[in-house]
């Protein structure tokens, strides 16, 4: 193999497969970039079997081939060469050789053959959406996924495809996120998966800044297929029964109000700083139209701050573990949030004020 | 902590004294504030039940008694003498047309706890001496009052708020002034002794008000003249500790000069609970061992419920003949305070030990608390744990447990086994040992 290119289109192209190769020392043929040259482009690719991504990259191809090279190897080394253009040839005892402006580098190759055949699209036809749509339907809902994997079907998003619409959904049961989104065109298959969260995030990674710019996308039985910016990402989806959300999504409580959403965050951030400790709890309480914040924890000390808000309903006092409220409040885009507050052990609900797609449910804490 | 940056090599010797008196050091710069519910109780019914109110309650005994005491009595009581422990005859005696009433505990117990979270507002160091009085150290926090008064007027006003209780509020620079304080203003008093006024405030009073002045000291300092703590205060200390004795001697010569070194000790919560039994003959029967962990387990799980606590982790603990002792622990990621949890985890843990021989002692305890648990949207795991304060609610009424698990119940071995020593053993269980 031996082909010609772009030294920056060459790193981008291993910038954005290279998340997909394994860290495990376990199979080293998965620690590696698969290239093969042929025609006027590379393609690239990275998988440890759970996630793979391919991307395409401009070259001139003086002879075809293919080859692996290890991605902890070969990153760097494209990421500090200086010269605009890379030379890249390899010899029959499988040793590469990359040149570019003064450097020289001989780098042993692994054999092609043994990495893993990655997987074929079963689609029967790929859904579309809008960058921008897709991105604000994961930023607004990956981050309530489960980290433990104690329940391996709450570590991904559930995603729902029915008609024009698209509904993304994820839990670690203690909280809740649900946001609805369009598709440019209605589909006559409903279907839903859940997708890793660790997908959806090196999706994010690989989707560009223009809203309008189109995603192709499908979820079947087995994988979630995402096309973009001449990127093919397949994800696994995840096995397992996604809980009944709907018996959960209620935004009736007995007390709303709405402020700021800034304001709010801020606030729970500073009075959280106090229980830094252990797992930070907040108490909020209404009363009138001030809504007290407060913290304590043993032996460290208390916090206690006041808000002017905006409600509806009786005075109440629930407790919520301020991480989720503060996730939330940083992953919104409105000014103004509405609160609900549940009493006893219902839940209580987040959503911005004038976007009725976006839903957020959080559990309270109990105090025995 | 405030700290104060002096240049200590730069200052003229002679501005030393004038720098410490703007700048008190450390140890003599405490603010302590001891809080004092006024006729706590009664106070307490009276809010509760509004036509008690201004007329002379009594809370303690049944007057009809022969036994008990007052407990608390409303200041309209006290107009016709009768005080705290006081025998409730006697009160009866001298105020017959006065509102009796037997005390409620759990609900004062409520309201201390109110009482307390509004001082812990103010301050993570407080002391609670009784389920009515707490010492705070407020020391660093005098800046965010205008003065020591307004400081006094804040915690006043936000007990009120929070429980619409009047509450005696005393500030000064250690614990005995401030009580003295408090205690001086009642009711609804707010005295406030700063550190220049210390003698002037403390020498009118009367030597019994001085801590550790019992009757007897009381009547042999007046008998030598004494009364007040300013005629004490003349005394020398070799004449007070002749007098005296050594160390009470000390302690007033002390005292009268407002000395009081004691710090503000926040109490802090129990890092375990546990409970476990010594067998007057050792056992090896499973099932025996089995419904006694079952009662430790209810034992452990309903202080744990009192206290408002919830546990991630099991310890349970063996002891063999040759005093040898095994401890064995199982965390859980979700905390608990339901018997069953704790009873599941104990019992795993018992099943992992290979139980080849007779055990001496056997416990169980709880560890790794968190005030509050997470609950669930989907799994609703709080049934077992209502069962469990259901127990609680009404073992609490009678004496002894009228509620039990079956499998606290212990079955002995089948008869062809039976030893005529078979039911040993379970007479230890009604004593169980708190450790």
């Amino acid at each position: 193999m031996e082909f010609v290119c772009q030294r920056e289109e060459l790193l981008r192209g291993i910038s954005i497969v290279e998340r997909a190769a394994t860290s495990k020392e376990s199979m080293q043929i998965l620690e590696g970039i698969y290239i093969r040259a042929e025609g006027d482009h590379l393609h690239l690719a990275a998988t440890d079997l759970e996630l793979s991504i391919e991307c395409d990259v401009p070259a001139t191809v003086v002879q075809q081939g293919e080859a692996v090279l290890g991605s902890k190897v070969l990153s760097p080394i494209v990421r500090k060469l200086v010269g605009d253009q890379l030379v890249y040839r390899t010899s029959e005892s499988g040793v590469a050789q990359i040149e570019s402006g003064p450097s020289h580098f001989t780098v042993h190759t692994m054999v092609a053959d043994e990495f893993p055949a990655l997987p074929e699209v079963e689609s029967t036809g790929l859904w579309r959406i809008s960058q921008g749509e897709l991105r604000r339907l994961i930023r607004h809902t990956a981050f309530a996924a489960a980290t433990d994997d104690s329940r391996p079907f709450l570590t991904g998003v559930f995603v729902e495809v029915e008609q024009d619409e698209i509904r993304l959904v994820a839990t670690d049961s203690s909280r809740l996120a649900f946001r609805r989104g369009k598709l440019l065109e209605e589909t006559d298959r409903p279907r839903s998966g859940i997708v890793p969260v660790r997908a959806l995030s090196e999706l994010m990674r690989i989707l560009d800044d223009d809203d309008d710019a189109v995603v192709e996308f499908e979820i079947t039985e087995s994988q979630a297929v995402f096309r973009a910016a001449g990127v093919q990402m397949i994800s696994r989806v995840i096995e397992g029964q996604f809980p009944d959300y709907r018996r959960v999504l209620a935004t009736d409580q007995p007390t709303r109000f709405r402020l700021d959403r800034i304001q709010l965050l801020a606030a729970v951030e500073r009075v959280a700083l106090i229980a830094r400790r252990s797992t930070p709890v907040v108490r909020l309480a209404v009363k009138g139209e001030t809504l007290s914040l407060s913290s304590r924890e043993a032996e460290v000390g208390q916090a206690y701050e006041e808000l002017t808000v905006v409600k509806e309903g009786e005075d109440l006092e629930t407790a919520y573990q301020a991480r989720f409220l503060t996730e939330v409040l940083r992953a919104m885009d409105s000014d103004q949030v509405e609160v609900g507050l549940g009493d006893g052990l219902r839940q209580g609900s987040i959503t911005p004020v004038g976007d009725e797609n976006y839903v957020y449910i959080v559990m309270p804490v109990r105090v025995g | 902590m405030v700290f104060y940056v002096q240049d200590c090599s730069v200052r003229p010797v002679g501005e030393e004294n004038a720098v410490s008196s703007r700048f008190p050091a450390a140890s003599q710069g405490r603010t302590v504030v001891h809080v004092d519910m006024d006729a706590f109780f009664a106070s307490i019914e009276a809010l509760l039940h509004p036509e008690y109110r201004g007329k002379p309650l009594i809370v303690g005994a049944d007057p009809r008694s022969n036994r008990g005491v007052v407990s608390t009595c409303s200041y309209e009581a006290r107009a016709y003498g009768v005080r705290s422990a006081m025998p409730i005859r006697e009160a009866y005696r001298r105020c017959p047309h006065a509102i009796f009433v037997r005390p409620d505990m759990p609900t004062y117990v409520a309201y201390s706890r109110k009482v307390r979270e509004v001082l812990d507002r103010f301050t993570p160091i407080v002391e609670p001496l009784s389920i009515d009085e707490a010492f705070l150290d407020m020391t660093g926090c005098e800046h965010f009052y205008p003065s020591l008064h307004e400081m006094g007027k804040a915690i006043k006003e936000a007990i009120r708020e929070a429980t619409g209780l009047i509450a005696s509020v005393g500030i000064a620079p250690n614990k005995f002034l401030a009580k003295l304080a408090s205690d001086l203003g009642k009711p609804d008093g707010l005295v406030v002794v700063s550190p220049q006024d210390v003698q002037s405030f403390l020498d009118p009073l009367p030597v019994q008000r001085l801590w550790g002045v019992g009757a007897k000291g009381a009547a042999r300092l007046i008998a030598q003249g004494i009364t007040t703590i300013g005629e004490l205060r003349q005394r020398s200390l070799p004449w007070l500790q002749r007098e005296l004795g050594h160390s009470l001697g000390q302690h007033l010569y002390r005292l009268a000069r407002g000395i009081d070194e004691r710090p503000v000790e926040p109490v802090s919560e129990a890092q375990s609970m546990s409970r476990e039994i010594t067998f007057d003959t050792d056992v090896q029967d499973p099932s025996l061992l089995r419904s006694v962990l079952a009662k430790l387990v209810a034992d452990v799980g309903r202080r744990l419920r009192k206290e408002g606590l919830f546990a991630h982790t099991v310890t349970l603990k063996l002891r063999y003949p040759d005093y040898t002792t095994i401890t064995r622990q199982k965390r859980s990621q979700l905390p608990f305070c339901d018997d069953d949890r704790i009873f599941a985890l104990a019992i795993r843990l018992l099943e992992s030990i290979n139980v080849s021989r007779p055990v001496r002692l056997i416990g169980v305890g709880v560890t790794d608390f968190v005030e509050a648990k997470q609950a669930s949207l989907f799994e609703d795991d709080s049934r077992a744990e209502a069962i469990s304060r259901v127990m609680d609610a009404v073992n609490a009424k009678g004496s002894g447990r009228l509620l039990q698990r079956g499998r606290e119940l212990y079955r002995p071995p089948a008869p062809e086994k039976l030893d005529p020593g078979a039911g040993r053993g379970p007479s230890a269980l009604d004593n169980p040992v708190d450790v």
